[in-house]
């Protein structure tokens, strides 16, 4: 077994062991959609057909933007980062192995909920399955390189905290996971498509769920996958094994190039 | 010990903006010995180490690591060399098991589970880091850098914050390291711990290196008079602080008048000044309780060059 399949497996090992890991990828997202789908289609009867995309989109955001920064900054602020590095550890794995834990724990976190939405509430099931899993790979593969991203970029815990804050609890409200898109403000939805969940739920809604062609969901699917594209290259040109090392921090904002070309053109 | 050099240091300078942490150090290790890097804090021993590891770029100068070249090869550099560092952890979920294979994966060397055992961890095998103590930490630390068979270790203040036990316990571990043919470079403030294990020590004042050699040579650069201390059943010599042959009371009346109600001597000729102390107590009617005889140490020593070298204001 190569060092970098045996780092994979240690690190899904952490996902399950570290109750924090634990908590955010799977307690924390099944519990909040059990809760919310016992009043919510009461408040919203069209709910039930977001509930699967939306609690989804819910349960990858909780899984990367809630605990990849802070692993990585933690990582590297206490020396865990030096420790890897004198062992001959390299960069890559440490930025690419959090973010395919972090698909295969949103993989499973995702047949989870969509069983039990199904189960529980009824909800629709995917009609293009395949569309479901591009949309799903993709979103899991966006919000997990982002969250890398804040992880390199992040000077404290704080700042990490602060700046995954900036996109979860937008995407919460703005995102279409609670409230269909169409009942947003124009104004509102168009500015809302800066936020990756509002990317990753339209591409849902239409190939996965609507059953529209690929081409139909070009615009959300392209911008996702150019966002994995743009943060991986940052998170490798800005990537730092010591908090001591200083680098242009500010490119990170970079990242936000694709969501504003959806704003302006999607 | 052969006469090969496992680490070369030429003119190494390091700076951190205006600040010259390491300014043109030079000195080189042989083959299967102990070198200890002392020096006060912030005087320049982590960041000399760091570039000898290849965490930092020097500023100028030079490192060999067995000829290689930290800045220019470090993959080749990381499965020659192992390290402690000062700041190191592991993710807390880790036990030293998946530990030693985790690394041992990378190093692309057999998992060497039975260090586990020689460092005393076999029965912390599947314990979580998070839940070891600093002493379980310091040795497994001490065990990965060694996991995949290196030729130099590099440690960073191994022994910091270690109970008694654990420190001999580490020092036995280091010991039996050398007698196996690996070349270890130590940075420690415990100078004890330099004497009693280093080959050769070099003291590092401001990035520079202030004095080199074998401890004793380190030692004896110093002032070169024993220390005699003497209590005495009815404490006359300590009230009188008489003039000995060859001995004068030790710098004034504060430590003429030791601890512990003993009279501190400094002397140039201790068989002498230890007849004279004798001579003196049975004159007059004294009693000897007890007396040692010091040779100065390389704690003193060390103290003598940092007070020097910041125009003795320390």
């Amino acid at each position: 077994m190569t060092g970098y399949v045996h780092h994979l497996s240690v690190d899904l090992k952490a996902g399950v062991r570290d109750a924090t890991l634990m908590l955010m990828n799977y307690l924390f997202p099944i519990g909040f959609f059990v809760m919310i789908g016992l009043f919510m289609p009461t408040i919203n009867p069209g709910f039930v057909d977001l509930m699967i995309p939306g609690m989804i989109v819910f349960a990858v955001m909780s899984g990367t933007l809630m605990t990849i920064p802070a692993t990585l900054i933690d990582q590297r602020d206490s020396g865990i980062l030096r420790s890897y590095r004198v062992n001959g550890v390299p960069s890559g794995s440490l930025i690419s192995i959090p973010i395919v834990g972090a698909v295969v724990h949103m993989a499973i976190v995702a047949m989870i909920l969509t069983a039990l939405s199904a189960l529980l509430y009824g909800a629709p099931l995917p009609v293009n399955w395949a569309g479901f899993a591009l949309t799903l790979l993709l979103t899991a593969l966006s919000f997990a390189t982002l969250s890398v991203l804040i992880g390199v970029v992040a000077p404290t815990s704080r700042a990490g905290t602060m700046l995954a804050q900036l996109v979860y609890l937008p995407s919460v409200l703005l995102g279409g996971l609670m409230v269909p898109e169409e009942l947003l403000p124009e104004a509102v939805a168009r500015g809302a498509s800066i936020l990756p969940a509002t990317q990753a739920m339209r591409a849902f809604n239409t190939l996965a769920f609507a059953g529209d062609s690929y081409a139909a969901a070009a615009w959300p699917l392209l911008v996702l996958a150019a966002s994995v594209v743009l943060n991986l290259a940052l998170c490798y040109a800005l990537f730092a094994w010591d908090p001591r090392t200083s680098r242009p921090r500010v490119f990170a904002l970079l990242a936000v190039v694709p969501f504003a070309v959806a704003v302006l053109f999607g | 010990m052969n006469d090969r050099m496992a680490l070369e240091v030429r003119e190494l300078t390091k700076r951190y903006g205006s600040t010259t942490a390491v300014d043109r150090l030079t000195f080189s290790v042989g083959a299967g010995t102990i070198y200890g890097l002392l020096g006060p804090n912030g005087a320049g021993k982590t960041t000399t180490l760091e570039c000898i590891e290849g965490l930092r770029a020097p500023d100028d100068g030079s490192v060999g690591v067995f000829g290689i070249d930290p800045t220019t090869h470090p993959k080749e550099l990381w499965s020659t060399i192992g390290v402690q560092l000062q700041e190191s952890a592991l993710p807390k979920t880790m036990t030293p098991k998946e530990a030693v294979v985790f690394f041992s994966r990378y190093h692309k060397v057999e998992p060497r589970l039975d260090l586990l055992d020689r460092f005393g961890l076999a029965a912390h095998a599947d314990k979580q880091y998070g839940a070891m103590s600093v002493g379980q930490r310091r040795r497994l630390s001490l065990a990965l850098s060694v996991a995949h068979g290196p030729a130099l270790v590099l440690l960073d203040e191994p022994t910091a914050g270690l109970d008694v036990e654990s420190r001999v316990e580490l020092h036995e571990m280091m010991r039996e390291l050398r007698r196996g043919g690996t070349t270890i470079v130590l940075s420690t403030h415990d100078m004890a711990e330099a004497e009693k294990l280093c080959d050769r020590i070099g003291i590092i004042i401001a990035g520079r290196l202030a004095i080199e050699g074998t401890p004793q040579q380190v030692t004896a650069a110093g002032d070169r008079r024993t220390k005699i201390r003497v209590a005495s059943m009815q404490g006359t010599i300590r009230a009188d602080a008489p003039a000995l042959a060859g001995a004068e009371p030790a710098n004034g009346s504060a430590e003429a008048h030791d601890d512990d109600g003993y009279a501190a001597y400094w002397s140039d000729r201790p068989a002498d000044s230890v007849t004279a102390i004798l001579d003196y107590l049975k004159r007059n009617n004294d009693e000897l309780v007890d007396l040692r005889v010091e040779r100065p140490s390389l704690e003193e020593r060390f103290v003598e060059i940092t007070t020097a070298a910041h125009g003795g204001t320390r």
